[in-house]
């Protein structure tokens, strides 16, 4: 006969039943007698007492003595020290498998074309993961399977979850590109993408597959340029324009140009509240206030310039979505304006993002029949402590529980000794 | 919760009638007697030339000792300058003996505490009478006698005297009209000291149902007023006392049908607010009024706070 305490299994719980039982005595005598309120005694300056106070009015507080409470914790963990304490049977480890998240536009196309907020490529293949990783793959893999979600785009932190992390059901801005699952066909480890592709050798594949996705391909200021399943056409409003960020201070030269291009390209002005802009132009650092002159180069253009530090060589540098400038003025036009302001806008057109909802043609295809395979088994051990060393650690906690009430047992004799 | 509910077992029994009663044994009146010794031999050492701070002001001439620095010129024997060119003062003693009345208060307040305050009480009063005996005075000692409202006790004086104020106190218990307000009450202690043309009055108790102006009544003229203010230990700090690992409810002995309370932080609060504010309004009196005021704990030794009461 065995019982379980916590995390710990009571070989012979009928040996502590009488340390219990006297531990129960004990505690609803010591609750009797401090409802009863400690002894009445009497006080010459009681007067000074108020007649009635917010817990005063609630009956005396149920103060029980430390030494009792000593005595009860003493009999309690006798008790446990008596019924042979022993850590549980560990249940097997849960086996990782690395689930690798495909983050494509493609990815983030809904299954039904015709239900745009239904189901997403990305979450019918994470479900199917979850549901194989329960199922099947649970009992192929001999065991219960924890889930790693692995974004593939610019080194973003894996997170264990039971189901597609909310982060990773957001399309990353900017869009990343297809990953090409190059060097990761390993065991434990799943391909979570939309195509249907060759099967890995040793990786599992889900793949939420799902038909190809009309709808706008390309944004210009005619309109946007929308796939209808054969043919590309034009359509005014199938996509808004993209929205113009500009940082406040920026020299008058280099603002009129970005103007320049954001009235050419149809960009329109981001306001205040906008939070997600195509394009955002970006002046120095302002910390610091001192300005070094330096020579700044370009394609086939150089000129001087203000900069927050010395160094500074190039006039701006391109990230997708934003135009990051290094120099705060131009100290001079540059030796070649024309070929100054062809590279300013090659980079402002560089760096501006699609409108949302616009999807490369190619994102947009089908990407065929949903798949799934199940990874194979890498090596491991899932077990954890064996039956000796169960045995060596229910002896300690034995002699712990004994050592244990013998100290709170001289302590309540102790407490008891000084009238506590 | 009614009251007695509220004090199903009143463990301390030593408010009832009968019971505290003072106990004055041989190692008690020894102790007085030796002390009494002590304090008159050292107020005879600080004899100024002319006024003892126990004997009194009446001025027998009855000798002269040298001058020591820093001492009053009045009291200089020029002419003894003049003719030895050496300082010596004149040395007075007590020509009549001085009267003193002591009173201590016996109201179930004053059985409080271990020892209780009313045995501090009488302690302080065996040696304040020791040592008024030892200098010289008439004492008369004052306790209620509770039976039909007299008042007991006696002149106590010559030989003997201290055997009797033993006799006097010992024995007094708590009870519930005897405290100093009924001593005061009509003038009676006044009579009394009035009659016996008392120069000093000592009133030892808790001060607790004292009317304030009854006491002001005592000290007119050049009679002086020492009171002494007894505090038992948990009256200073009532929080958290136990009694066999329980913490105490605390009743008042003088309001037996107020149900006992286990007092809570808040109320502990007050409870110090209320006290300090009594023991000042008490100390301002005595102040304004200069009558001398010792505090002590019933704990205390009586030869650690009658110096200070007789100052």
């Amino acid at each position: 006969m065995s019982a379980t305490l916590l995390s710990l299994e009571l070989a012979r719980p009928l040996h502590g039943a009488v340390p219990l039982v006297l531990a129960a005595v004990l505690l609803l005598a010591s609750l009797r007698s401090a409802r009863a309120g400690g002894p009445a005694r009497p006080l010459g300056t009681a007067r000074f007492l108020p007649e009635t106070s917010g817990d005063g009015a609630r009956g005396p507080r149920l103060d029980l003595p430390p030494s009792r409470l000593l005595a009860i914790g003493a009999l309690l963990l006798s008790a446990v020290a008596l019924a042979g304490p022993t850590p549980r049977e560990p249940a097997p480890d849960a086996r990782v498998l690395r689930v690798l998240v495909d983050r494509s536009p493609s990815m983030y196309l809904p299954i039904d074309p015709a239900a745009p907020a239904g189901e997403r490529r990305i979450e019918a293949a994470a479900r199917a993961v979850v549901e194989a990783a329960r199922g099947p793959w649970s009992a192929a893999l001999g065991g219960p399977l924890e889930l790693e979600w692995e974004p593939l785009d610019r080194g973003r932190p894996a997170s264990r979850a039971p189901a597609l992390p909310s982060e990773l059901r957001v399309p990353p801005r900017p869009a990343v590109p297809e990953p090409r699952f190059v060097g990761v066909d390993a065991a434990d480890v799943v391909w979570l993408t939309d195509k249907a592709r060759a099967r890995p050798a040793r990786a599992g594949l889900a793949a939420g597959g799902g038909p190809a996705v009309p709808g706008p391909v390309a944004w210009s200021p005619r309109g946007a340029l929308v796939w209808d399943g054969r043919d590309t056409v034009r359509e005014a409003d199938a996509a808004r324009a993209p929205l113009l960020a500009v940082a406040d201070g920026l020299d008058d030269g280099l603002a009129a140009l970005v103007e320049a291009w954001r009235v050419d390209r149809g960009v329109e002005l981001a306001a205040r509240n906008d939070v997600e802009v195509e394009l955002s132009v970006q002046g120095p650092d302002p910390s610091g206030s001192a300005a070094f002159e330096v020579v700044v180069r370009g394609t086939g253009w150089s000129a001087r310039a203000l900069a927050p530090r010395a160094g500074v060589d190039a006039a701006w540098a391109v990230r997708p979505g934003r135009v990051e400038l290094g120099i705060l003025a131009l100290a001079g036009d540059p030796d070649d304006p024309s070929a100054f302001a062809v590279d300013l806008l090659g980079a402002l057109d560089r760096a501006v993002l699609p409108p949302p909802g616009v999807v490369p043609l190619s994102e947009r295809r089908s990407a065929g029949e949903a798949a799934l395979a199940a990874p194979t088994e890498g090596a491991g051990d899932r077990t954890s402590a064996g039956a000796a060393g169960r045995a060596r650690t229910a002896r300690r906690i034995e002699a712990m529980a004994a050592l244990l009430a013998a100290l709170l047992a001289l302590g309540a004799a102790a407490a008891r000794s000084v009238g506590r | 919760m009614d009251g007695a509910d509220a004090q199903p077992a009143r463990e301390d029994a030593a408010h009832a009638e009968g019971d505290g009663a003072v106990r004055l044994d041989r190692a008690v009146v020894r102790r007085a007697a030796r002390f009494a010794a002590h304090l008159s031999a050292a107020a005879a050492r600080e004899d100024s030339g002319g006024r003892n701070a126990l004997g009194g002001a009446s001025e027998e001439f009855v000798g002269h000792r040298p001058y020591r620095p820093g001492e009053d010129l009045r009291h200089l024997d020029w002419a003894l300058l003049g003719r030895l060119e050496q300082p010596f003062v004149k040395v007075h003693r007590a020509s009549r003996r001085e009267a003193w009345v002591v009173a201590i208060d016996a109201s179930p307040s004053m059985a409080v505490g271990a020892p209780s305050k009313l045995q501090s009480a009488a302690e302080a009063a065996l040696g304040a009478i020791a040592l008024g005996l030892r200098v010289g005075a008439r004492v008369e000692v004052v306790v209620p006698d509770g039976a039909g409202g007299e008042l007991r006790g006696g002149e106590l004086g010559g030989r003997g005297g201290l055997a009797r104020a033993v006799r006097a106190l010992d024995g007094i218990a708590p009870r519930t009209d005897g405290g100093l307000e009924r001593i005061l009450d009509g003038g009676a202690l006044l009579a009394r000291a009035a009659r016996a043309r008392a120069r000093r009055v000592v009133l030892i108790g808790d001060f607790l149902d004292v009317d304030l102006h009854a006491l002001l009544t005592v000290g007119s003229g050049r009679r002086r007023v020492h009171l002494g203010r007894v505090v038992a230990p948990e009256e200073a700090d009532p929080s958290e006392r136990r009694v066999g690992g329980r913490v105490s409810r605390w009743y008042d002995p003088e309001a037996p049908d107020r149900p006992a309370r286990q007092p809570s932080t808040a109320d502990l609060r007050r409870y110090d607010e209320g006290l300090d504010a009594f023991a000042e309004r008490l100390a301002r009196a005595a102040r304004q009024h200069r009558m001398s005021l010792a505090v002590w704990s019933s704990a205390d030794p009586f030869e650690n706070h009658v110096p200070d009461l007789l100052q």
